[in-house]
């Protein structure tokens, strides 16, 4: 009899030893499970944020090249008659009026710090004017290495549609 | 049979919850391969732009029944079609759409623009889009 009173309660001390180490287990696991779930979102949530960040700097440079070449193709720069004092130009601008091409501006351009005055300095600038498929004009390099960017626009040049395009690259795309 | 009760139920809930914390760590990657691999899209200013270009060109060298060669001179990524109107009618005077491009799309932008051509008035619009 006392025996088997002694074997209830070590299975009762059992069963209490047991819960007590199910429990403990329980709050393990869940620390673990919850340590590893937050490392895995912030995982994500910073893959996710320097995805974004890289696409946003890719934006931020195409936005200042189309700038960049609208005011080229609408603008007359600053000062107007720029190309007669190339030292004292402002802001460069080769438009005789909208998107007809001024020719002794585009031939002033090379004697232009223009990738500064444009707000590209930190990039490779290159200019390349196409009509019908025959170069007309061509200022500037782009690096192959890295993704160029590139800004297409419509123009006039010697009465006859043009195609001007403006290549970014380098830089902190 | 308790003890061959629980081991299925067991079983069950470990499965349903290895799936369930499989479809969120896909659904995770999907999305960031869908942030890396998705083409930002062309702003719809960026195409009124191009839209504007190639009007004002057209208007300078009187060129609004023979734009042919200033859409040859646009991106090859753009698509247009020309729509010359007489006056502010909505009578179609001619249509020109841009070599290897179809006629219409669902994502066309219009630029409009009124001209004279020959001593007339005529209304010039032009859909703009992307090609697919």
């Amino acid at each position: 009899m006392t025996s088997k009173f002694h074997q209830r309660l070590t299975a009762k001390e059992k069963c209490k030893n047991l819960g007590s180490y199910r429990g403990q287990s329980f709050s393990i696991e869940l620390f673990l499970v919850s340590t590893a779930v937050i490392l895995i979102v912030i995982f994500f949530v910073s893959t996710l944020a320097a995805i974004n960040d890289f696409k946003a700097r890719g934006q931020r440079t195409h936005l200042i090249a189309e700038d960049a070449a609208s005011s080229l193709m609408l603008s007359r720069g600053y000062p107007f008659d720029w190309d007669l004092n190339v030292s004292n130009t402002q802001a460069l601008g080769f438009a005789l009026r909208r998107n007809v091409i001024d020719q002794q501006k585009l031939n002033a351009l090379n004697a232009t710090d223009y990738a500064e005055l444009l707000g590209l300095a930190q990039y490779n600038v290159s200019i390349n004017i196409t009509s019908n498929g025959s170069q007309l004009f061509q200022t500037g390099y782009v690096n192959n290495s890295t993704s160029i960017l590139q800004v297409e626009r419509v123009c006039i040049c010697n009465n006859s549609p043009c195609r001007v395009r403006l290549q970014v690259s380098g830089g902190a795309q | 049979m308790m003890a061959t009760m629980e081991g299925p139920r067991k079983g069950f809930i470990f499965s349903f919850d290895a799936v369930f914390a499989i479809l969120i760590a896909f659904f995770l990657i999907l999305l960031i391969y869908n942030n890396i691999l998705k083409e930002p899209a062309l702003p719809p200013v960026q195409l009124q732009r191009q839209g504007m270009d190639v009007l004002a060109v057209l208007e300078n060298l009187n060129r609004f029944y023979s734009p042919g060669t200033t859409f040859a001179e646009t991106s090859d990524s753009y698509c247009m079609r020309l729509e010359v109107y007489n006056g502010t009618s909505s009578v179609l005077d001619a249509t020109f759409v841009k070599a290897g491009c179809p006629s219409a799309d669902s994502d066309e932008r219009m630029v409009w623009r009124a001209t004279t051509f020959g001593n007339r008035f005529k209304t010039a619009k032009l859909a703009i889009w992307v090609k697919r």
